[in-house]
């Protein structure tokens, strides 16, 4: 199956009117949808949970689950329309003309077969070639998505691969027979900054080099514009943006767009939190219910989405109804004032900006208050049974660190690098091998009644829907810390402590399932804070949520801080959203802290470990995927797994800077500047990144 | 290879340590707990003295420490000399001998007509999942005959082949080593029986094995790169079913070897399973404990087998 | 599995034939076909075994005249057994037994599994290892093997029964509740109770018992028409309750010898219990529709540890 161009139009796909609906939801999950994508056209598809995003993909790709069902419209592939297509035609089509990429690397791959065979299989469903020729092809995709020592790869199974090499191997599959589109949804949602860059630096390569288009689908604004030169913006069902991506980010148009890039930026936000699973306005625009310039327009009728010339097209009437001669000179309209994102267009500075939530303003400064919770030479072992010899896993190896009272530590690191863990042993979860952790009485003043003995830290993890049991009503579950106590007074602290986070009080009767993701994870958060805890340690607690959410969590978290004179501890990978809300960050590797900065000698020095270079580098952003930073392309192994450790600094295998010294010398912690310690011997060498 | 070796040997000395369990548990449990034992059924008549009983059981050795006697008996027994019965005299390997190879083939026969039968229809009904009416079509047949208790299944066969089809009725049991044929005649409707029960659970249970990997993504990835149906289910997804589906047959070996004591009953077969229950009303220890004994060897050592057969079906089981 | 919607439009039938409909298409509705089966034929013998033996009275045991063994017919609806009693009466007084044999065993294997399991994943380390050991020992033993011993030992009766056929379906609970507490262990909502300085028994009887019921139920679903089978089994082989008790394994196991010829004493038991096996095999059903209609649940043997 080779690859032609559709007759007429020239273009690739064109979806039409295309609206699917699940059977037993009240409303399709994508509605109305039309797009068109040209041969070799890189198209991001950005949207929360609930947009329909990913159910347009799977409607693209011909891979709809039984219960979801095309009402109306049609997809067309290269001039035939999809729905006049054989089963056994359209089966010829996937894998070659669309290739798939799809989110879980590891379940994505069939656990009890090689690499080989799947690869092998996914050539042989539409071509057969002799064994030469089918063994180049396997070892020509292979190199095409960087998988090193390809001979020994094949031979793998699944579980024997890391995250990031199982999704190239997905990805490799779905570009083994030269497909016309490669469809990826969430290809990079489960795996590292680092290796993420990666990702998608392979896809927009494999792109540029063979012609390929490409929808890539994801919920992180970012990822997609470091990708895509053209991004369709989706709100409930339907298209509510569609434009190039650099000016996307100049002058976003449609409101929701708007919010979308604000919040990627963690700038504050000033209206309500986005409940997707409400119902929609049964007339009208679906966005009215949160804009904040509607016009009376909006409630009656229903907006379209209109080309407005320069290849963009929104859904808005505030935007259409205006005279379009604004928008041909490239200035924002009158209607859309008010949301400057000058930062990003053709900015200069190499760095994103470090979203400021907290908008600097004056603090009680920690130094009055004392530390709150102290750590000393915490270090957790693991044995790893059943080896030969007895290896041992440094989990934690010699962390110490002080937490200030009211203020903020974030933590911050890739998988293995051992913050979760130190997360829990601060917390008590776990016990460390050795080291001490010292947590002082809440600094509320007077001891609270009804807490359990003084100097307690309670968590907030991630995954809000696993973290409340569902079988208990929310109310009973956020009192669940106040041990025995005054019976009289808990509903009132209940409801109080539901008011504090934003949830209406009435909320404390249903259960967890009947609550969306952002408001359960305010009620873990009422849970946490409700027994006036000395600390509170945050596991990625914002990780799983999409971005306008997560912005209104981080505000929540910094508004209760100042309310109660909080503390936190904030563990989390993602670096926007540590700097978004941490007095000082601690950068962990393989178990160690790597640096440790406050947020002022942040803004002066930036980061001067090159691994927290490397980290804050491969933070998506706009164009980024298409000139991979070279510290990126230079640290192209995989995580070396932390039982394997010789001596010398942990990251020296990986460094660019490495010398001998690194690498037979493990470096301390040494003072760099005021407030600024590095492991490093190299400090701030590494200052440009982003080439 | 560490990985596999140290698969192997945890699971072979899972297997022994169980076996030791039972067979000390076994012991102690009937010399010591049971009431009466062999020298009492000795004197069927009940009357001889108190004190002949006594010298009875001291000359079989009834009344040293328990220990002492399992000690005595494992020696014995690892050397192949597994005593003789005190009622009738002959030597319990003997009888073991004789018994054991028609528990055995019963159990084999009877286990694959269950996969034979049972394992595909699983498997279809799971492909075919569309239409819930010929799923449950499919499976009421096999949900009677598992509903069924295994003797009353196995007497309705006796008694439909005693009229209906008299050649596969017979009560008199016929070696596999004096006549091939002759043997499966007598075989067959003990072994169906058996059969026939456990392929209803059987197909029932491949089939949500099988539901759960088709609902799985890797699944959807190669349907995705357009894998043509024949290879999809054929091997992606039956490979994944495999190890599910094969835990499934030794937990299914269990109910069957159950199945074997009854239907030994029904059918007049001279197993071990009616041996089994002859030597307990007999009380007839040494023998009992030699019959259980072997039948959990077979059952461990059934399931010892199908756990090492599985990494050859899910890799993820031998890695380190 | 004719589980789910069965009736589309409620609204736009109208209910004729007054409560007994409206009952059975309630229950069509959130049962499905197969559900309301297999509860409907349960409760009957439950019906039956509570008052059964009350209503019945000592006509199950009176014997009559001879001729034994008579066909249905005057006086006896059912005929009469080998010994001169009422068919009838005794199929229905044996359903108290078959009853409580079935839920006795499943309570019991419960119990004892779901204990095991639960505090081998919550503990962990040592205690783990040793109930593992104790779930596969009692697992080695085949079928019928360990309930038959200790019938011996203990002498046969129904409760002794019903413990040991308890006894052997406990590992699988317990692999169960084990798995489904490994689970469960490390939620958040475990860990903050934790943290909140809560007990591990408050923790264990909060948090993970009501959550870990899924699984069971499904497995209680499977248990129950085993457990009705193997008592079955062990009152044929004679280890069931005493005679002259009503039971049907006793039953079928004293009129087997007559069945050639007079199929009468075989048949009602046979009827009975079949009915009973198949009542609890479609509630096991509805079970698995309930709480896993994805098959995600899977018995067997595993791999220790698992």
């Amino acid at each position: 199956m080779l690859r032609q161009m559709a007759p007429e139009t020239g273009d690739l796909l064109t979806v039409s009117d295309l609206t699917v609906s699940y059977a037993g939801a009240h409303a399709p999950a994508v509605r109305d949808v039309s797009f068109q994508i040209r041969d070799g056209e890189r198209v991001g598809v950005v949207g929360e949970s609930g947009s329909g995003k990913t159910t347009l993909a799977l409607a693209v790709s011909d891979l709809l689950p039984r219960a979801a069902a095309i009402r109306r419209g049609s997809v067309t592939l290269q001039g035939t329309d999809c729905s006049t297509l054989t089963p056994r035609a359209l089966r010829g089509i996937r894998g070659s003309v669309i290739g798939r990429v799809p989110q879980d690397p590891l379940a994505g791959l069939n656990p009890v077969l090689t690499v080989r065979t799947q690869l092998r299989d996914a050539i042989r469903a539409h071509r057969s070639l002799p064994k030469g020729a089918e063994r180049q092809e396997i070892v020509d995709v292979l190199q095409a998505v960087a998988i090193p020592d390809i001979d020994a790869k094949l031979r793998l199974y699944p579980h024997e691969l890391s995250g990031g090499m199982r999704q190239r191997v997905l990805i490799a599959m779905a570009l083994v027979n030269h497909p016309a589109l490669l469809v990826a949804d969430e290809p990079t949602t489960a795996l590292d900054a680092t290796i993420q860059a990666q990702i998608l630096s392979i896809i927009r390569r494999a792109s540029l080099d063979r012609n390929m288009a490409l929808v890539l689908v994801s919920h992180n604004i970012n990822v997609v514009a470091s990708v895509c030169d053209r991004i369709i913006v989706m709100y409930r069902g339907e298209i509510v943006e569609d434009a190039p991506s650099d000016t996307i980010y100049r002058t976003p148009l449609h409101p929701y767009t708007k919010v979308l890039i604000e919040a990627s930026k963690s700038q504050p936000l000033d209206h309500g939190e986005i409940d997707i699973d409400g119902d929609a306005p049964s007339a009208g625009c679906q966005y009215r219910p949160l804009c904040p310039h509607p016009m009376p327009q909006c409630d009656r009728e229903h907006p379209l989405l209109d080309d407005i010339g320069s290849g963009r097209s929104v859904r808005c009437f505030a935007v259409t109804a205006v005279p379009t001669r604004a928008h041909e000179e490239g200035r924002p309209s009158s209607a859309t004032q008010g949301t400057s994102t000058t930062e990003w267009a053709g900015s200069t500075s190499d760095r994103p900006p470090h979203g400021d939530l907290r908008g600097g303003q004056g603090r009680p400064t920690s130094a009055q208050l004392g530390p709150v919770l102290v750590a000393e030479g915490l270090v957790k072992l693991y044995k790893s049974r059943g080896r030969s010899k007895r290896q041992v896993l440094r989990a934690v190896d010699g962390v110490s660190l002080e937490c200030w009272s009211g203020g903020t530590i974030g933590i911050v690191g890739e998988s293995g690098c051992g913050k979760t863990t130190l997360g829990r042993i601060i917390s008590g979860l776990i016990e460390p091998t050795s080291g001490k952790v010292s947590i002082a009485p809440g600094g509320q003043g007077a001891p609270d009644p009804l807490g359990p003995r003084r100097g307690t830290v309670q968590m907030v993890f991630q995954d809000p829907s696993e973290s409340l049991d569902p079988h208990i009503r929310i109310a009973e579950s956020i009192k669940e810390p106040i041990l025995k106590g005054h019976e009289s007074s808990l509903p009132n602290r209940v409801n109080a402590a539901l008011s504090a986070v934003g949830l209406d009080p009435k909320l404390g009767g249903q259960l967890p399932h009947q609550l969306s993701g952002g408001q359960q994870q305010r009620a873990c958060i009422a849970r946490a804070i409700i027994a006036k805890p000395s600390v509170v340690v945050l596991d990625e607690a914002v990780s799983s949520l999409d971005a306008i959410l997560r912005n209104e969590i981080l505000r929540l978290l910094i508004q209760l801080q100042r309310e109660s004179n909080l503390s936190y501890v904030f563990i989390s990978h993602d670096m926007t959203a540590v700097l978004a809300v941490s007095d000082r960050v601690v950068v962990m590797y393989l178990g160690r802290i790597v640096e440790s900065v406050g947020r002022e000698a942040l803004k002066r020095d930036g980061f001067v470990h090159p691994y927290s270079v490397l980290l804050e580098s491969a933070q998506p952003r706009p164009g980024s995927a298409g000139d991979l930073p070279e510290l990126l392309v230079r640290t192209n192994v995989e995580l070396p797994a932390l039982a394997v450790r010789g001596a010398g600094c942990r990251f020296s295998n990986r460094c660019p800077l490495a010398d001998d010294r690194c690498r037979t010398e493990e470096p301390e912690l040494s003072q760099y500047s005021s407030d600024h310690v590095a492991a490093c011997y190299h400090a701030g060498e590494l200052r440009q990144h982003a080439s | 290879m560490s990985g596999v070796l140290k698969y192997v040997s945890s699971r072979v000395a899972s297997s022994i340590f169980t076996l030791w369990a039972i067979s000390i548990v076994v012991f102690v449990v009937l010399q010591q707990l049971v009431p009466g034992n062999v020298a009492d059924i000795m004197d069927g008549s009940g009357d001889a003295t108190p004190a002949q009983v006594h010298a009875e059981e001291v000359k079989l050795g009834l009344t040293r420490p328990i220990l002492d006697q399992y000690g005595t008996w494992l020696g014995h027994a690892l050397t192949g000399n597994l005593g003789v019965a005190p009622l009738s005299g002959q030597s319990i390997s003997q009888v073991i001998a004789q018994q054991a190879p028609i528990s055995f083939e019963l159990a084999f026969l009877g286990l694959l007509i269950a996969i034979v039968l049972g394992v595909p229809v699983g498997i279809l009904s799971a492909i075919h999942r569309s239409s819930a009416g010929t799923d449950v079509l499919i499976r009421l047949p096999f949900l009677l005959v598992y509903a069924t208790p295994v003797f009353v299944s196995g007497a309705l066969l006796l008694l439909a082949s005693a009229h209906y089809f008299t050649a596969l009725y017979s009560v008199t049991y016929v070696s596999l080593g004096s006549s091939l044929i002759g043997n499966l005649k007598v075989m067959a409707l003990p072994s169906i029986t058996i059969g026939l029960t456990e392929a209803g659970l059987l197909a029932q249970m491949s089939r949500a094995a099988m539901l759960e990997v088709l609902s799985q993504p890797y699944i959807v990835t190669a349907r995705a790169s357009g894998l043509r149906p024949v290879r999809l289910y054929g091997l992606y997804a039956l490979k994944a079913a495999a190890l599910p589906i094969l835990s499934l047959i030794g937990f299914l070996y269990g109910l069957l070897i159950g199945g074997v004591i009854v239907v030994e009953q029904v059918f007049s077969l001279p197993g071990m399973g009616r041996g089994l229950l002859q030597s307990i009303t007999n009380r007839e220890f040494g023998e009992l404990e030699a019959q259980v004994l072997i039948i959990a060897i077979a059952f461990i050592g059934g399931n010892l087998l199908v756990d090492l057969i599985s990494p050859l079906f899910d890799r993820r089981l031998v890695s380190a | 599995m004719l589980s789910g919607v069965v009736d589309a439009g409620p609204s736009t039938r109208r209910n004729r034939g007054g409560a007994w409909s409206r009952w059975v298409t309630a229950g069509t509705r959130n049962l499905g076909l197969i559900g309301v089966f297999g509860f409907g034929i349960v409760l009957i013998f439950c019906i039956a075994a509570v008052i059964g033996p009350v209503a019945v009275g000592s006509s199950v045991d009176r014997i009559a005249a001879p001729p034994f063994l008579r066909p249905g017919g005057a006086g006896f609806l059912l005929g009469t057994d080998e010994l001169g009693r009422s068919e009838l009466a005794r199929v229905i007084v044996a359903a108290r037994i078959a009853i409580v044999a079935a839920f006795g065993s499943v309570v019991c294997g419960l119990v004892l599994g779901v204990a095991m399991g639960v505090i081998a994943a919550y503990v962990g380390g040592v205690v783990d290892q040793v109930l593992g050991r104790l779930m596969d020992f009692i697992f080695g033993f085949p079928s019928y093997v360990l309930p038959i011993l200790i019938a011996v030992v203990l002498g046969p009766g129904l409760w002794v029964a019903c413990l040991s056929i308890g006894l052997t379906f406990s590992p699988q609970f317990g692999r169960i509740s084990r798995t489904a507490t490994l689970n469960i262990r490390h939620r958040a909502y475990v860990s903050v109770a934790k943290l909140s300085g809560r007990s591990p028994q408050w923790i264990i009887f909060r948090h993970i018992l009501p959550n870990i019921v899924g699984p069971l139920a499904v497995m209680v679903g499977l248990s129950l028409a085993n457990a009705e089978g193997s008592y079955a089994v062990l009152a044929y082989l004679g280890y069931g309750v005493a005679p002259p008790a009503p039971d049907y394994g006793s039953m079928l196991s004293d009129a087997q010898v007559f069945m050639l010829n007079d199929s009468w004493a075989v048949l009602f038991p046979c009827i009975a219990l079949v009915l009973l096996v198949l009542g609890f095999v479609f509630i096991g059903d509805w079970l698995r529709e309930r709480f896993d209609p994805r098959g995600e649940i899977r018995f067997g043997r595993g791999v220790s540890g698992q």
